[in-house]
């Protein structure tokens, strides 16, 4: 066999190898990323085990346990879930902000052990909106 | 008043532009060198115009002026005068700015070359054609130059946690790595379109690569220990889209840095070099722009805004002329040579590409998956990091292995019984090390990468070592004077093998705990005692201080440890009010990291203990890394034969 070919060979079982890799990889790491709704929807089937919902926090409804860990609820147009975290808290995080949770859903409390809240920069336009409608050119 | 100039230059420099870029075509077309000549002139005025720009808006931001929009978004009164400089790219039309500038500073040195190649005007051309673009979109849609009818008394401010040394040059750095990769890529073009059939455009475009491959990992290397000192959370990276886009051209550009050299020194792999640097241009142009078009949800989530769409037509317009041109010109590129055998450099070449690849795709894949998902199954799913790791740890040992044994074997053909002569004593070494470190930990995994890292790093020593005999037996300066270059590449890969070990002793053998003590009151938790010593609050005029010293007590060692929690008054700093300052020791074997959480109902403090062993490595490996790529870049010298 020619050098050539046997490269190809190679490079081909390595492909194939990274492939098998990265497909598994896939099946072991995913996330099922929901809003509020379809996560309370999805609570009757119990196949998902790994949930990603975002959410606003409800205003008022964040309360710090003695253990520090913190409970609170997020919620969309049409529903709302309890979450319960613990672990670090973003710096952003405060009510009616968008605030994304990971872990799983068990009857009525969302288990989180990932708290992420995007990021400010994305409310740069929010405020300036008035008085940029008066903007002349 | 200045308002207007910055915005009349900006005008002028987009229509100098599109002047220049015509004239460039028509030149090249008719082969008139007189048109290339106002071209070029064309150029340096973009520079000048664009300077200026740059220079009203800088002035701009620093005397606080809120009438103009983008400094009553990103300034406020209290700003320093450095961070309100850095505040030109904080926002978006402030960040388009200055990446075209950059790239007109680029365009601009291309152009004073003395060479009269004939793919110089083509490669200007391509540049322009890019910067007319951007120029295009800052004139239009994102201009930094709007003014405010009712101005405020005070700016919105930076955000908080962008007010940090390392967040305001991390992104200038990775900017000037990034556009930087438009040069090599304009002289492939240029090479193409020229049908010109040699390996020129590799050899004077190889500074240019060497340069940005630096500053995109010193952006990298900033961004990383910037999420490690401000954000709190114990890691330094965390495999965000953002991460993510600015890591890929790193990678592509360090598959090419590779695999050029076997076509510079056998005239190999050249459609490949061509397709790599494409993909690496795109990479950093797709990076912009999932950064800048909120289309994949980050952490960062920049403003959304309206330049997605433009983003994509322009992606697909260069796409179709470079993959044209590459189609229509192929035979010009094809290799004239053969790989003759599987123990070469050249096909050790090869296999790092596909690593490098592989690693690529994956972080593309899992970054896009979101999107992809949502678009086959309707459902937005996404992949966890344990996806990126999986796939890479067999990547990282592959490379790794390669590190150890590519250098070493020639080009052409390798014999393995000499290979593994020379192998047999640092494969001794490294396996009775590995096997020590496994008897300890029981981890196999850090005792595969230990053992190829003590693999590596005894190869490379061995080399040395061989090569300083030789020289003292022979009193000749050359041989070392003549692997000077080779030296370097053993320096940036010793940088990487260090960086792999910090990475994975921090993150397998890192240990978190959650404390909540009482001022006066001691925790004792695995090794360590830490104790409250004394709790303070402070007022200033923008912030109120919560904070905390402690004592950590690490055997015999004391280290004082000082986290802060920051309560802004105002919320002119966009929404932010809480600010965590993350109290860090480091030592050369570990870093204590220590967060102060909240006040508890009982009034007891709440704290974060991380001990991160070795995670000084991956900073002094990077260090190391960029060091040998610079002095890689410095003694190259661009050769225009």
């Amino acid at each position: 066999m020619s050098p050539k070919n046997k490269i190809k060979i190679l490079s081909i079982f390595l492909i194939l190898f990274f492939s098998f890799l990265i497909y598994k990889a896939i099946e072991s790491s995913l996330v099922y990323y929901l809003t509020v709704s379809e996560a309370v929807e999805a609570k009757s089937f119990s196949k998902i085990k790994r949930l990603r919902v975002s959410g606003i926090v409800q205003e008022g409804s964040i309360k710090t346990n003695e253990d520090g860990s913190i409970s609170f609820k997020i919620k969309d147009q049409n529903s709302m879930i309890y979450v319960e975290y613990k672990g670090v808290i973003p710096d952003i995080f405060k009510d009616n902000i968008e605030a994304v949770v990971e872990g799983s859903m068990d009857k009525d409390t969302f288990f989180a052990n990932k708290l992420f809240a995007k990021c400010p920069t994305k409310y740069e336009e929010e405020k300036l909106v008035d008085n940029r409608s008066t903007i002349v050119q | 008043m200045f308002n207007s100039v910055g915005e009349a230059s900006l005008f002028l420099s987009f229509l100098v532009a599109s002047l220049g870029f015509s004239f460039l075509c028509l030149g090249i077309l008719r082969k008139e060198n007189r048109f290339v000549f106002i071209g070029t002139r064309c150029i340096n005025s973009v520079l000048v115009l664009l300077t200026i720009t740059v220079g009203i808006l800088i002035y701009l931001l620093i005397t606080k002026d809120y009438t103009n929009a983008y400094v009553a978004k990103n300034v406020s009164n209290d700003l320093s005068m450095m961070y309100s400089v850095a505040a030109l790219w904080a926002g978006q039309e402030g960040s388009l700015l200055l990446w075209s500038w950059i790239m007109s500073i680029y365009l601009f040195i291309v152009s004073i070359t003395k060479s009269r190649d004939k793919l110089i005007p083509i490669t200007q051309a391509s540049i322009l054609f890019v910067l007319v673009f951007f120029i295009l979109l800052i004139v239009f849609i994102e201009s930094p130059f709007e003014t405010l009818m009712s101005p405020e008394a005070n700016g919105r401010g930076l955000n908080p946690i962008l007010q940090n040394i390392y967040m305001a040059i991390h992104p200038v750095t990775l900017y000037v790595g990034y556009i930087a990769l438009t040069v090599p890529f304009a002289f492939s073009i240029a090479s193409i379109l020229a049908k010109d059939n040699s390996d020129k455009w590799i050899k004077i475009s190889k500074r240019w690569t060497y340069f940005s491959w630096v500053f995109l990992s010193a952006g990298l290397l900033l961004g990383s220990r910037w999420a490690y000192l401000e954000l709190g959370w114990g890691g330094y990276w965390a495999w965000d889209p953002v991460e993510n886009v600015a890591l890929m051209p790193w990678l592509v550009l360090t598959a090419f840095l590779h695999s050029s050299m076997a076509q510079e020194s056998r005239s190999l792999l050249r459609k490949w070099n061509v397709f790599l640097i494409f993909l690496a241009f795109f990479l950093s142009i797709f990076g912009t722009f999932i950064t800048r078009s909120g289309l994949i949800s980050s952490v960062h989530s920049f403003a959304q805004s309206g330049i997605a769409n433009y983003f994509i037509a322009f992606i697909l317009l260069i796409l179709i002329i470079s993959f044209w041109s590459y189609y229509k010109n192929r035979s010009h590129i094809e290799s004239d040579e053969e790989i003759n055998s599987l123990i070469s450099k050249e096909n050790f070449f090869i296999f790092n590409n596909i690593f490098f690849l592989v690693i690529t795709i994956t972080v593309l894949l899992g970054t896009t998956f979101p999107i992809l998902s949502e678009f086959i199954t309707g459902e937005r799913i996404l992949v966890g990091p344990s996806f990126y790791n999986l796939v890479n740890f067999p990547n990282i040992l592959l490379l790794m292995l390669l590190m150890s044994i590519a250098p070493i074997v020639p080009w052409k053909k390798g014999s393995p019984d000499i290979l593994f002569k020379y192998l047999l004593a640092p494969l001794i070494i490294s396996t009775i090390f590995s096997l020590i470190s496994f008897v300890l930990t029981y981890d196999y995994k850090t005792s595969m990468i230990l053992f190829l890292s003590l693999l590596v790093i005894s190869v490379m020593l061995k080399e040395l070592i061989m090569d300083f005999r030789f020289q003292y037996k022979n009193k000749s300066k050359e041989v070392i004077k003549f692997k000077a270059r080779r030296y370097c590449a053993f320096v940036v890969h010793l940088g990487i093998v260090l960086i792999v070990l910090g990475i994975n002793y921090s993150s397998v053998f890192a240990s978190r705990y959650d404390i909540s003590l009482k001022k006066g009151e001691t925790a004792i938790v695995g090794n360590y005692k830490i104790e409250l010593t004394d709790v303070y609050e402070k007022e200033t005029e923008a912030k109120k201080i919560l904070g905390a010293r402690l004592a950590l007590y690490d055997g015999d060692d004391k280290y004082l440890l000082n986290p802060e929690q920051n309560n802004y008054k105002y919320e002119g700093n966009r929404e932010i009010n809480k600010e965590t300052e993350v109290a860090i020791y480091s030592t050369l074997t570990r870093d204590y990291y220590l967060i102060l959480i909240d006040q508890n109902l009982k009034g007891n403090f709440n704290f974060k203990v991380y001990i991160n062993p070795l995670v000084s490595f991956l900073w002094i490996g990077s260090m190391v890394s960029i060091i040998g790529g610079a002095v890689l870049m410095i003694r190259r010298r661009n050769n225009y034969e």
